[in-house]
């Protein structure tokens, strides 16, 4: 919650997240340039081409033309390849880079304090509104350089002949066309699905009815009622493939219909000679080109409304950030200083829609151990949250070494703390995976030994493939007893000032679980705070807290 | 279950070019009309660059004004009428596509509704009706969107090279064998782009499933530093997914370089080939822009047919699956139309019959008689065999030994409209269609006149509420209609009862608790229902017993007791029935079916 809370615009992301990758998006937009701009060369090639063919058909020039044409086009379709690479590319990394970001964003916040929407909510945010960003973001590119190509054809045109330029002017009106015909679509496709519903149902309820139906010989009759629905909906149908027709062969009728004016206002001049075959081609040629342009841009500005929306929804993920080209936070800085004291005082939680937790007043020096107990739902639980800052607001104060950190989130993070919490989960993945947790320092000798201590062995029975067991998506494949071992072992595998455990000892057997402590308390020197019922950790403990509302 | 596999093959069977051949006879018109107007368009496509190559040669003559503006009007009136044929066509294309899709679904529905009720009820509705939905769709829509545009596209391609071959003999032979070349490759591309795409997605699903996991462990990872390591990993795995993606990407979009090189390629032989003739006058400059247009043209249907071979396929598996179905046998056709006349004698001899064929059977030796006008009440726990005794009686299975007759006519042998006129089932799970309360109450049979449906709700004391709904009798009810009360829905289904004046009522009492008002008008409905007909009544409580003639009492698929006469009083009031009925009324389920 610090200073990158600033935040931007639509506008400013996308003008960044193109800076981020310049000179990709330049090479791109540059080869594209050059696929969008060869044709009009092969345009005024062709133009040549056939003026020099109506009069000396034999003469090299013409065939220093055809191959200039040929050419082109052939090195078009090579750029082709080359310009499909660079702009799936581009649009990829901004992708990722934004997905990256707002995985950074979503995992840095606690789950009481992140996005309240469901998981499959979030990775469906995640994977088509980042898209959809990029998208735009590769299609800024093509602003630019199209604008300018377009400029330069209408100035070809123009310099050819002025008066059957302005009559291909109509063409843009195709653009309002296209709007018309995009909001008739969408109403027509909600017909056709409203009555695809009523037929579904009538369908569901025929079969659920099925024994009724029979026993009464009126099933025949039944279907014949349905059919009669059928006609209708192949109605709705065919009207909307009419308008989807219409919609998208818009773009070749515009070139046909283009071409007809041409013809139809040149005949006068060519008939007078002032007009060249030639010249005819070319504006042919270009009437095509053109008509690409116009729908291009009619598609990219629906896009940039689409990107907004999109980018809205992303940012709703992530409280705390501003915009979506943001800098990688850094891992937390060790604390200078080892711990000697913690103080907790009048200390509770009270998230807005529990209740606040019983007051807790501690004092720990560095090496000892506290033991929370209380009944079920006083909120043991919570109050570890409070303290570790996944949940808040809180009330009271905690105090390390005399500095108050009570809720400061970035500051309850390993190497400082450790927490294996009641319910963990995990990845999919193996043990090894889940221990290690992307941490290079993690060696496979601190794992096994973090395993032993947990009373986890490799080859037994609870972990036969070693630090390979697979332990399924969330830990599935695990039982409570192994995923408490697993959270603790987890745990011991980074250092940690103060070691903060909730409830990971209640799926053991009593003997299993005072071998586990006493490895712990005794073998992996820290400050301990343990939520547990065990007998055994009670008896080391030097503090025994009782969290309980009566006190 | 001999008997019930007898009867099964005489289905005629069908293939999936037949089944095509079927849908399109129904909609002859409509795809008769397709093809006409999709030569139209074919047509116009084709008279465009003939009509340019008239107007340059007619500029380079030096013609009229008037002459080439004649020559564009027509080329705009050709161009307007290729659109609105096009349009027409998918009009077309679309009505008969569904019109064979819709045939297809029709008889798929029939198909599988003619199937065994019990198979229907123990599959879930959404997989039964993906059965009949999911191919008939897949038909519709390639037909619609591929069907007619593949045929024209082919004469198009064919079509053009022909037209090249007879102006220009050696272009149009350089231009085939690239057809050809390009048609193979992107055929390949197309199928190979597939498959990368899957390999892609795959590996996609693979890393959102880690980024879902880690982001739901984050309050495990936060404290424990390492909330960075879902996004470092992404980061990872993103330069991977890259490169497969991409590879993938730019394969599904190779058609479009492809083209232009086509293009590139036929526009240099056809222009070479064409100077040469246009320098000994062998060709007009006409003739030369006629390539030109073609080997343009060209492009689109190339393109477009690269995914449309790959509809049509699925389409003609879609009509080979839809076949197989249909293949399959349902039930025998009846052996006898003899029907079955006022109230029947209702026979069970030594009837043995099990659901699954290795299961212990859920009935075993049962023999009863029923005389006609008689009332049997059968009682026993749940999984007795009570129901089987339903299932039996209404045709819906067949006795693996021994017979289930009416009058002596086997249930199995009789057509199942005698069946409906012979046997009537009240019961209280009987299915609330989303339909009129009219046709909830006649079963969608129109002959039924009004007054009768309205003296049938009055016996049943609803005939007040349902004048008071909105429409009357047209008010829609059920899950997709009006909401109506547990009680309210059991009564109207009820009324089934009455006004079909079926020979046999099977009362099918279920487990459910009723408010006490609607107990009251169901128990004065079964009074009503039984005058003057043969009834068997699976029955749960004392009070309803109190009409029977005689008591079955059924334990573990076998007959425990049957008492008839006098001694079914005594039975009743003995500690053996209060055993079998109190312990089936701790079953009280919450009630289900009715809405």
């Amino acid at each position: 919650m610090t200073a990158m809370t600033r935040s931007t615009t639509f506008a400013t992301d996308v003008r960044r997240l193109a800076g981020r990758f310049g000179p990709l998006y330049l090479f791109s937009a540059g080869v594209w340039t050059l696929i969008h701009g060869l044709p009009l060369l092969v345009g005024v090639g062709i133009e040549k081409l056939f003026d020099q063919a109506a009069t000396g058909p034999t003469d090299p020039v013409v065939w220093w033309l055809l191959t200039l044409a040929v050419g082109s086009l052939v090195l078009r379709s090579l750029l082709l390849f080359g310009g499909l690479n660079l702009d799936f590319t581009l649009i990829f990394r901004v992708s990722a880079r934004v997905k990256a970001a707002v995985v950074d964003a979503v995992s840095a916040r606690s789950t009481s304090r992140g996005p309240t929407l469901g998981g499959g909510d979030v990775l469906n945010r995640l994977r088509d509104d980042s898209d959809e960003i990029a998208e735009f973001v590769g299609w800024t590119a093509d602003f630019v350089y199209r604008s300018v190509l377009l400029v330069i054809a209408v100035v070809v045109l123009l310099n050819t002949d002025v008066v059957v330029t302005l009559s291909l002017l109509p063409l843009v009106g195709a653009l309002w066309v296209a709007k018309v015909l995009k909001n008739r679509l969408s109403s027509l496709s909600q017909d056709t699905r409203a009555r695809q519903g009523a037929i579904a149902e009538q369908m569901t309820d025929l079969v659920a009815g099925i024994r009724d139906l029979r026993l009464a010989d009126a099933e025949g009759h039944r279907v014949d009622r349905l059919a009669e629905r059928f006609t209708g909906r192949r109605l709705a149908q065919a009207r909307q493939q009419v308008v989807a027709d219409l919609l998208g062969g818009l773009f070749r009728n515009i070139v046909t219909i283009g071409s007809a004016l041409v013809l139809i206002v040149v005949s006068a001049r060519m008939a007078g000679g002032d007009f060249t075959i030639g010249e005819l081609a070319l504006f042919l040629t270009y009437t095509s080109w053109l008509a690409e342009q116009i729908f291009f841009f009619g598609r990219a500005l629906a896009r940039y409304e689409q990107g907004r929306v999109s980018r809205d929804r992303l940012l709703a993920l992530t409280p705390g950030i501003g915009g979506l080209d943001v800098e990688r936070p850094g891992p937390v800085e060790p604390t200078p200083a080892p711990l000697e004291e913690l103080r907790l005082t009048g200390f509770r939680c009270a998230p807005d829609d529990r209740g606040t937790t019983p007051p807790i007043d501690l004092v720990l020096r560095a090496g000892q151990v506290a033991v929370l107990t209380g009944p079920v739902g006083s909120g043991k639980s919570t109050a570890l949250r409070g303290l570790l800052a996944l949940d808040g607001p809180t009330v009271g104060s905690v105090h390390w070494n005399g500095e108050d950190v009570t809720g400061v989130e970035t500051w309850w993070r390993a190497p400082r703390v450790a927490y294996a919490r009641q319910g963990a989960v995990f990845l999919k993945g193996t043990v090894r995976d889940n221990l290690v947790l992307g941490n290079d320092s993690v060696d496979d000798g601190l794992a096994l030994r973090a395993l032993a201590a947990v009373q986890l062995r490799p080859g037994s029975a609870e972990l036969r493939q070693g630090l390979d067991t697979e332990v399924g998506s969330g830990g599935l494949m695990l039982s409570g007893g192994q995923r408490q071992r697993l959270a603790l072992a987890r745990m011991l595998c980074r250092p940690a000032d103060v070691r903060v455990v909730d409830d990971c000892d209640s799926s053991l057997d009593d003997a299993t679980a005072a071998a586990l402590w006493t490895e712990l308390l005794s073998n992996w020197p820290s400050t301990w705070v343990v939520v547990s019922h065990n007998r055994a950790v009670r008896a080391m403990a030097d503090v025994v807290v009782h969290v309980d509302e009566r006190g | 279950m001999t008997r019930h596999e007898k009867g099964m093959d005489s289905v005629a069977t069908t293939t999936g070019p037949r089944l095509a051949v079927d849908g399109a006879r129904g909609a002859k018109g409509l795809v008769l009309g397709g093809f006409a107007v999709l030569l139209v368009s074919v047509a116009a496509e084709f008279a465009g660059p003939l009509l340019v190559r008239e107007y340059v040669d007619q500029a380079a003559g030096h013609a009229e004004a008037g002459e080439l503006f004649s020559i564009a009007g027509w080329y705009l009136a050709v161009a307007v009428v290729g659109i609105l044929a096009s349009l027409a066509l998918g009009y077309l294309a679309a009505q008969s596509g569904w019109h064979v899709a819709d045939h297809v679904r029709l008889r798929l529905l029939r198909h599988v509704l003619g199937g065994r009720v019990l198979d229907l009820e123990s599959r879930p509705a959404g997989e039964v009706l993906e059965t009949v939905e999911g191919n008939s769709d897949i038909i519709g829509r390639s037909i619609a969107e591929a069907g007619f545009r593949v045929v024209g596209n082919l004469i198009m391609v064919f079509g053009m090279i022909a037209i090249i071959f007879a102006v220009v003999p050696a272009a149009g032979l350089g231009v085939t064998l690239l057809v050809v070349l390009v048609a193979i490759v992107l055929v390949k591309l197309t199928h190979r782009a597939v498959g990368l795409w899957k390999t892609a997605r795959a590996r996609k699903a693979e890393l959102f499933g880690f980024l879902g996991d880690g982001l739901a462990a984050r309050d495990d990872l936060l404290p424990l530093g390492e909330s960075r390591w879902p996004g470092t990993r992404a980061r990872r795995e993103f330069d991977d997914l890259l490169v497969l993606e991409r590879r993938a990407y730019v394969g599904g979009r190779a058609f479009w370089p492809l083209t232009q090189l086509f293009f590139a390629v036929s526009l240099g032989i056809g222009f070479a080939v064409g100077l040469r003739m246009l320098g000994v006058q062998q060709i007009s400059v006409g003739g030369l822009t006629l390539i030109y247009l073609y080997v343009d043209r060209l492009r689109g249907p190339l393109e477009e047919m690269s995914a449309q071979v790959d509809q049509v396929q699925r389409m003609f598996a879609a009509f080979g699956v839809a076949a197989a179905t249909l293949n399959t046998p349902t039930r025998g056709p009846a052996s006898t139309s003899a029907g079955v006349t006022g109230a029947p004698r209702v026979t069970f001899t030594d009837v043995t019959f099990g659901y699954e064929p290795n299961a212990l059977p859920a009935l075993r030796d049962v023999s009863f008689e029923v005389p006609p006008g008689g009332v049997l009440g059968v009682v026993g726990r749940t999984g007795s065999g009570k129901s089987t005794v339903v299932n039996l009686l209404c045709g819906f299975a067949a006795p693996g030994q021994g017979r289930v007759a009416l009058d002596g006519i086997d249930v199995t042998d009789l057509h199942p409209s005698e069946l409906a006129r012979s046997v009537v089932v009240l019961s209280q799970r009987s299915h609330l269609f989303t339909a009129s309360v009219r046709d909830n109450i006649t079963l969608f049979d129109e002959t039924v006149p009004d007054d009768v449906v309205l003296s049938a709700l009055a016996d049943l004391g609803i005939e007040s509420w349902v004048r008071s709904l909105p429409d009357g009798l047209d008010t829609v009810i059920g899950a997709g209609g009006r909401t109506v009360s547990d009680g309210q829905a059991q009564l109207v289904t009820g009324a089934r009862a009455l006004i079909r004046r079926s020979g046999l009522l099977i009362i099918d009492e279920g487990t459910s608790r009723l408010d006490e008002e609607t107990q009251r008008r169901w128990s004065e409905l079964i009074d009503r229902a039984a005058e003057g007909r043969t009834v068997i009544m699976i029955a749960h409580r004392l009070e309803t017993l109190q009409g029977v003639d005689a008591l079955l009492v059924l334990s573990e698929g076998q007959v425990r007791d049957h008492v008839s006469g006098a001694d079914v009083r005594s039975y009743l009031d003995g500690a053996a029935a209060r055993e079998v009925l109190s312990e089936v009324d701790e079953f009280v389920e919450p009630m289900e079916g009715a809405r």
